[in-house]
């Protein structure tokens, strides 16, 4: 048979042993290596910790972080492998005893690797460690070290192998199998809400970010018409040329730069491309809604794969751009503010609402753990892996990976001046005083305990550094990045003549990943909701009948559409809203993930081990249930909604009460409070934002409740022997047999 | 045996047996095995991306009989399928 494939080569011969056999030390170098490893992560950390108000340097961080990972990795991962799962080469994995070209494809390890942390990096890892910045570094990256080697990393490493020895279930099916056709559609309404929030929470950053920056918004415009070029160079002009059409956008990606700065520095061309937030957020909603509408090919296809190379490039500049300059952490390890007697310790932070626990570790989500992980460990990689022994390394390390990618957006957060942090990220330029003097001076008010200060000229002279009108009030973390990066990169390349460059590539970079992650997500909502509609009606489950196509992505863009559009109202910008309800959403995942992997573990027979996702799991309900409270009840309205809703109400009732003192009296003078009918109307619509973001908190909540409910019950029906102990795993084991089937 | 212990995705070829023993290389790259730096990062961008996904097809699919799809169209069905799963934060 005629074949251009080396010959096939020698099979390897089945070991007699476990792949892991134990978890032990080869050699005398080796206990030395691992030891040494494990104090410099140990001394990193405790440099960072026991630091007395004094800046350190961006190299403890990475160190401690590098350290942990690798102790993690070759230590824990191992354990939980073998202990678990006892991971062994001599099974087949699905996608060998499957394998039908399309779904079921034994890959290389590395390239699924690839895929994995391309399906899993996003905005997620980016975003959320500047905006918790707010606390200190500490806090952050402790949550980002600690919370990826205990707990995320172990999540995605279980469901991963728990999917692989299922035939790669998806986390719904696995749901349904461990605990019940109810926790079957608890996960599904689960994966429902997250996939809303988390679209409506990145468009968010995105509107922000080219919102009024005319550069910004030409730049990712032009990303559009590229992807359409690349996608029909890839399926009519050259077919299968992936490396050429990327080749192609990367080039044309830089030509969308100049020329974003071409029409920035253009007076009308400038006045025609800046717009408010409320028009660039329709345009991602109208977009959103094309995108999730047209052939795969056509945009999402070439988007995606622009989208990964510019992602995995930009990371590692990043990576290679702080190992470079090794800038000074000139955020304080602890904020005094959050903390103690300070003025933001019940929750008031300008940045992020809410006390330093819990809410902390619902701002950083990806990057430390993240339910969404789940669905990908559950979906395209179980079905890809070749081999059992490369489940670690996929699954694991690819968890640490993003990490890393959490830990480099921190440094580039923390290495800005706190003054230019803040007033990017404190809410809208109205609440910070409305001109800059005023910014400089609200903002000057909280970094005088750090010892520094930021006058109205700094605030200017960073704006036009990078070429903007204005960088005060520019949240969502988005811009907050970009600047940082800008800071790092023209430090090594190209000095203040570039930083506007940078900046703006910055920008790209964000926008053109959250955007891809906009379309895939509004598509995977989409195929749910028809899924989910099949069942009253049956067409609407046709994924090829247009009215359903139609009818189901327009429901999905309105879910999300609504909350941006609603977020944007909101006087503060509406990130203080949505980023707790976005990180509660993403951890009821991983709380359901974690649940289900610990009555799998248990019905393994493996319960002794089952503490490997009990104590994050217990840790993570905590977590999310106490957040879900403070959000729903806490009195301020700063951070309880209903308290919020109670003072927009007070609001409106002065404002009619005042109207109608005008309206009787004419001699008396007209009331501040005033107020005009669409200004009371804006006011009744942000009031039923407060309800509606109520009633989703506590939804998530009980959802999570319910889900723990069932999964304790599972769990106790199985190990007081109500239930026999079955294992549910598909793959056989090496004797032939399949475990907890006939043999 | 071939040089892959893939079904054929037509299901002509051999089911694999369940223990059978996986290959210490899925899938090599196509053609002479690269020894640059270079040639290894540009094998494992190709093998990533899906740019080599047509030769192999070939090359697995060829001499067993059936009809084999054109470039346009296996890449028409390859893209259409690549980018349907879900994309994390």
């Amino acid at each position: 048979m005629p074949s251009t494939f080396p010959r096939p080569r020698a099979a390897p011969a089945f070991s007699p042993t476990p792949l892991f056999p134990e978890v032990r030390m080869k050699s005398i170098g080796s206990i030395i290596l691992w030891s040494l490893i494990s104090l410099l992560g140990a001394g990193a950390l405790a440099g960072m910790a026991l630091n007395r108000g004094e800046h350190i340097n961006a190299a403890w961080l990475l160190v401690a972080a590098l350290c942990c990972y690798a102790v993690g990795y070759r230590f824990y991962s191992r354990f939980v492998s073998q202990r678990i799962f006892a991971l062994d080469d001599r099974r087949s994995t699905p996608a060998i005893r499957l394998n039908d070209g399309h779904d079921y494809v034994p890959t290389g390890k590395w390239v699924l690797f690839g895929h994995h942390f391309a399906a899993i990096a996003g905005a997620g890892p980016l975003v959320g460690p500047i905006l918790a910045a707010q606390f200190g570094v500490l806090p952050g990256a402790l949550w980002i070290i600690i919370g990826v080697v205990l707990g995320g990393a172990v999540q995605d490493l279980v469901i991963l192998c728990g999917s692989m020895r299922r035939d790669g279930k998806s986390l719904g099916q696995l749901a349904k199998e461990e605990a019940g056709p109810v926790a079957g559609v608890l996960a599904l309404i689960a994966v429902f809400g997250i996939i809303l929030i988390l679209i409506a929470f990145l468009s968010l950053v995105v509107v922000y970010a080219m919102a009024e920056s005319p550069w910004a918004t030409v730049t990712v415009l032009a990303t559009i018409p590229i992807a359409l070029l690349m996608g029909f160079w890839m399926r009519i002009i050259r077919p299968g040329k992936v490396l050429e059409a990327s080749a192609i956008g990367l080039v044309l990606l830089g030509v969308a730069l100049w020329l974003g700065h071409v029409v920035s520095v253009h007076p009308t061309l400038a006045e025609t491309f800046t717009f408010e937030p409320t028009y660039v957020a329709w345009g991602i909603i109208v977009y959103g809604f094309i995108a999730a509408v047209l052939p795969v090919w056509m945009l999402l296809a070439p988007r995606d794969y622009l989208s990964a190379f510019v992602k995995v490039g930009t990371i590692l500049m990043l990576a290679a751009g702080i190992l470079i300059v090794l800038p000074t952490l000139n955020m304080p390890m602890v904020n005094p503010l959050v903390v103690g007697d300070g003025a933001w310790a019940d929750g008031s932070g300008p940045v992020v609402s809410g006390q330093l626990f819990p809410f902390c570790f619902i701002t950083i989500a990806c990057g430390a753990i993240s339910g969404f992980h789940a669905l990908v460990s559950s979906g395209t990689t179980p079905k890809m892996i070749a081999r059992e022994s490369d489940a670690p390394i996929i699954g694991y390390g690819g968890m640490l990976t993003e990490s890393l990618v959490a830990i480099l957006a921190l440094i580039a957060a923390c290495a800005l001046h706190p003054g230019i942090y803040y007033a990017m990220n404190a809410g809208s330029l109205g609440a910070l005083g409305g001109d800059l003097v005023a910014v400089a001076a609200k903002v000057n008010g909280w970094i005088e305990p750090l010892n520094m200060t930021i006058t109205p000229e700094d605030l200017q002279q960073a704006a036009t550094d990078v070429e903007e009108k204005t960088i005060v009030a520019r949240v969502g973390g988005a811009a907050t990045l970009a600047v940082g990066m800008a800071h790092i990169f023209s430090q090594v390349l190209g000095g203040k003549a570039l930083m506007a460059t940078w900046y703006h590539f910055a920008i790209m970079f964000e926008a053109l990943f959250i955007l891809t992650t906009v379309d895939a997500g509004t598509r995977v909502g989409r195929f749910l909701l028809q899924d989910l509609l099949g069942h009253v009606y049956k067409p609407f489950g046709r994924l090829n009948w247009w009215p359903a196509v139609i009818g189901a992505s327009a429901i999905v863009v309105l879910g999300w559409g609504y909350f941006v559009l609603a977020s944007i109202a909101d006087t503060d910008g509406g990130v203080r809203a949505l980023l707790p309800l976005f990180g509660i959403a993403n951890q009821l995942l991983a709380t359901i993930a974690l649940a289900v992997g610990t009555v799998m573990i248990i019905r393994m027979g493996k319960a002794r081990w089952a503490w490997m996702t009990l104590l994050p799991l217990v840790w993570l309900a905590t977590v999310t249930l106490s957040a879900g409270w403070i959000k729903i009840n806490d009195p301020s309205p700063k951070v309880g909604f209903l308290a919020r809703a109670a003072e927009i109400t007070q609001q409106i009732e002065a404002a009619s009460a005042a109207s109608a003192a005008t309206a009787s009296s004419a001699a008396t003078a007209v009331p501040a409070v005033v107020l005009s009918d669409v200004q009371l109307g804006k006011l009744k619509h942000l009031r039923f934002n407060q309800y509606l973001n109520c009633t989703l908190c506590a939804i998530f909540m009980s959802v999570i409740t319910l889900m723990l409910v069932l999964c304790a019950w599972q769990s106790w029906a199985l190990l007081s022997g109500r239930k026999p102990l079955v294992n549910t795993e598909t793959s056989p084991m090496p004797d032939g047999t399949v475990p907890g089937g006939p043999a | 045996m071939t040089a892959h212990d893939h079904t054929c995705m037509h299901g002509c070829d051999q089911v694999p047996a369940p223990l059978r023993p996986v290959p210490t290389s899925v899938c090599p790259p196509v053609g002479k095995p690269p020894q640059a730096w270079w040639r290894q990062v540009v094998a494992y961008l190709r093998r990533w991306s899906g740019d080599d996904a047509y030769e192999r097809y070939l090359a697995e699919h060829q001499g067993h009989g059936h009809e084999l799809l054109n470039r346009r169209e296996f890449y028409k069905r390859y893209l259409d399928h690549r980018a349907g799963g879900s994309r994390c934060c």
